[in-house]
């Protein structure tokens, strides 16, 4: 599965990128929204990882962007804080259905979301534009 | 007197006549006047005496001590009476007895006057033949005035005047003047006056030798009762002016128990003292909230009620009212009788005399322990409030790091063969924790409820908070500008500046949500007023200001304009926990579309003041 996985934090995007590669995925990790959409284009991934709260583009402002571009992409949120409810509710007000995993995530719950294709982490609600 | 004319003896010729009894009319009815009995019975015994040896007769209807008199006066000028008696020629009756067998219901009968008194008079007209004159003296009247029946008197001198329609006598009457000592009794004069044909005045008068005594006396008495009518005068005013005065006093008297009775039934605690602090009055609230009486307090000093260590207090409040001043809402603490310690709002003013002198101080005391419990609550709550927003930002700041190692944790189990590898994912791991471990010491510094002042380094305890804050001032975009002219240490209670200056920081973040620069100063200055050394720290953000309606309630509790996040406590508590360590907090704000901003500077004194100084210095101003 092609993955990108967005956090501002290196560390966090860059164990991850090598645990989903372990695992025979096709991963790169990026640090903010705006290169998440950019390299979106590019690579069309089956799913994006992404943090919430960064600086400059949020990750569910990216995520939005992104389904626009790529409306079959699977998009999974995690996030470190209670703020990013506020953000989500924002989203459904849009149309959209997010869930966001709280962090820390175990890796193994990760990898299973990624591989139940279908399940939780697509939008509910079209977004075709 | 003798180089003037003689006195006349004609009555008709004279201004003031000679008064003797007449004996040469007939008919005739008199009334005489006096004080003395002497009198009375000189001019009595005169008339009857002259009667008597004249051939003529007499009736004499007298009170007993009279007919007494009358009898040892006639015989003291040689007559005697015997003879006359016993030729019916002189009849005496009692006045009393004679009286009652005419009077009917308090009131003279006519018919049984004529009985009476009629028969008496033809008696002795009979037995003097009928060329005889009939002398006769009454008193009868008398009595009855006395007795205030007057106008059953005045019915008895026209009774008499009736009976002289059919009898010819010549009729004395007397009253003693002392039955007429009342302001009304003139008219009882005049009225007595007009039933009779001649008036003799009284001895004082009667007794004068000259005309020109007479004369005398007249003009003085015209002048006495000038003199009377003027003192009736002042008097009538005098009563007036205190039935005047009486309405005052009682109106005063209505006022001072309204008053009174609002003092009584106050909720607060009033109480009076004078200028050496002795209680001189106590309301029932103060029995209420002090537990002394008003006998058990009233007339002993109010240090009773100060706890020992404020003393000083009550000579610093003695003071202010000696010099006149009133002090407002001074929030103290005072002691019941059974020694608790309750907190107080104190308003003394100084109670003045008439002439504008200060002779004491009213005092009303409200019971403030209900309102400092909440208050107390209040900054729990706040504190709890901050709590939860703390709890959110180290929530970020530690789950972070937590799904950094969990992730490394994973790669090492899967990378288990490869050392090196481990090796670093370890090292990465145990770098991440460091990272927990910092938040968490920085947390717990927060909550750690110091109630004594340490000495702490000032810039080392700003640093920690700002690293708390690092991740949001990235994700907002908010640059830190340190400068930090000095590095200072400070005695003062940490734990409470530490929570001011962190309320400060997030209501700068607060302030810029799309990112700006937050600028820190930390500076030693002196305090302008006192002089005293400390440290001055100034929070500055570029973001929108504070708009210049919201100012005056920016330290007010529950004042917010960050309906979601803001519990309004925040700027409360930061001013009173710098007050309370002996500080001042200052705002500045600018709202221009290129400038704007909020500084909020706060002063520590190097060493912070006792508790109780700091207090009683800030609200006794």
């Amino acid at each position: 599965v092609k993955v990108i996985v967005v956090d501002d934090e290196p560390i966090i995007a860059d164990t991850l990128v090598n645990i989903l590669n372990g695992e025979g995925h096709n991963a790169i990790a990026v640090s903010d929204g705006d290169s998440a959409i950019r390299w979106a284009q590019m690579l069309i991934p089956d799913a994006v990882v992404t943090d919430v709260v960064m600086p400059g583009m949020n990750g569910i402002e990216a995520a939005k962007a992104i389904l626009r571009l790529i409306p079959r992409c699977r998009i999974i949120l995690f996030s470190g804080q209670v703020a990013s409810h506020e953000l989500l509710a924002r989203a459904r007000a849009e149309g959209y259905s997010f869930e966001v995993l709280p962090k820390p995530i175990n890796p193994s719950v990760l990898l299973e979301k990624l591989e139940n294709k279908g399940e939780s982490g697509s939008p509910r609600t079209g977004t075709t534009g | 007197v003798t180089r003037f004319a003689k006195p006349k003896p004609s009555r008709a010729g004279s201004p003031a006549p000679v008064s003797r009894w007449e004996t040469r009319r007939r008919q005739g009815h008199s009334v005489q006047f006096y004080e003395h009995d002497s009198f009375l019975i000189e001019e009595l015994s005169r008339f009857i005496g002259r009667a008597v040896l004249g051939g003529d007769v007499a009736v004499i209807i007298a009170t007993p001590e009279h007919c007494e008199s009358l009898e040892e006066r006639l015989a003291a000028m040689g007559l005697d009476l015997s003879v006359a008696i016993r030729q019916g020629r002189f009849l005496e009756l009692d006045a009393a007895a004679t009286l009652e067998k005419f009077m009917v219901a308090g009131w003279p009968d006519a018919s049984l006057f004529q009985d009476v008194v009629g028969s008496a008079i033809t008696r002795v007209k009979t037995a003097g033949g009928n060329a005889c004159r009939v002398a006769a003296f009454g008193e009868m009247v008398a009595l009855l005035w006395a007795d205030g029946k007057r106008e059953a008197a005045i019915r008895l001198e026209q009774l008499w005047n009736q009976l002289a329609n059919t009898h010819q006598f010549q009729l004395h009457c007397a009253y003693p003047m002392h039955l007429f000592s009342a302001a009304a009794d003139e008219l009882g004069i005049q009225n007595i006056c007009a039933q009779h044909s001649h008036i003799a005045p009284a001895d004082p008068y009667a007794n004068l030798r000259t005309e020109a005594d007479r004369l005398r006396a007249i003009a003085l008495l015209q002048q006495k009762a000038q003199l009377l009518e003027r003192e009736i005068r002042d008097r009538e005013e005098a009563q007036a002016a205190l039935a005047r005065h009486e309405v005052e006093r009682r109106q005063a008297e209505d006022a001072r128990r309204h008053l009174a009775a609002i003092v009584e039934s106050s909720d607060d605690a009033i109480a009076s003292k004078d200028l050496n602090g002795i209680v001189t009055s106590w309301n029932r609230s103060a029995e209420r909230l002090f537990g002394y009486t008003a006998e058990e307090i009233v007339g002993r000093p109010i240090l009773l009620i100060i706890p020992p260590e404020l003393h000083h207090d009550e000579e610093i409040i003695l003071t202010k009212i000696r010099r006149g001043e009133k002090i407002d809402h001074f929030e103290t603490v005072r002691l019941t009788k059974d020694g608790r310690r309750v907190d107080v709002s104190l308003t003394i003013s100084p109670v003045k005399d008439e002439t504008g002198r200060v002779i004491g101080a009213a005092k009303i005391a409200r019971d403030i322990t209900q309102t400092k419990k909440i208050e107390r609550a209040l900054r729990m709550t706040e504190k709890l409030a901050a709590a939860g927003k703390m709890a959110a930002t180290v929530a970020h700041e530690i789950n972070n790091p937590l799904e950094a190692v969990t992730n490394l944790i994973y790669l090492a189990k899967r990378d288990l063969r490869d050392n090196d590898q481990v090796r670093q994912y370890l090292e990465l791991a145990n770098r991440e924790l460091d990272r927990v471990a910092h938040i968490a010491r920085q947390t717990l510094g927060f909550y750690r409820d110091t109630t004594s002042p340490v000495v702490f380094n000032v810039n080392h305890m700003v640093e920690g908070l700002l690293s708390l804050y690092e991740k949001k001032f990235d994700s907002r975009g908010i640059r830190v500008i340190r400068q930090y002219e000095a590095d200072v240490e400070i005695k003062s209670l940490a734990g409470e500046v530490r929570q001011a200056l962190s309320n400060l920081i997030t209501n700068s973040i607060d302030a810029m949500p799309d990112g700006g620069s937050l600028i820190v100063r930390i500076s030693r200055v002196h305090e302008r007023k006192s002089g005293l050394p400390g440290v001055r720290i100034t929070i500055l953000d570029t973001g929108t200001g504070i708009p210049r309606e919201h100012r005056k309630n920016l330290f007010q509790p529950f004042f917010t304009t960050k309906e979601d996040v803001g519990t309004g406590l925040g700027l409360w508590i930061t001013r009173s926990i710098v007050e309370k360590n002996g500080g001042l907090i200052q705002m500045k704000s600018r709202t221009g579309e290129h400038v704007h901003g909020t500084a909020f500077s706060i002063y520590l004194p190097l060493d912070r003041p006792a508790a109780d100084a700091a207090t009683t210095g800030a609200s006794a101003q």
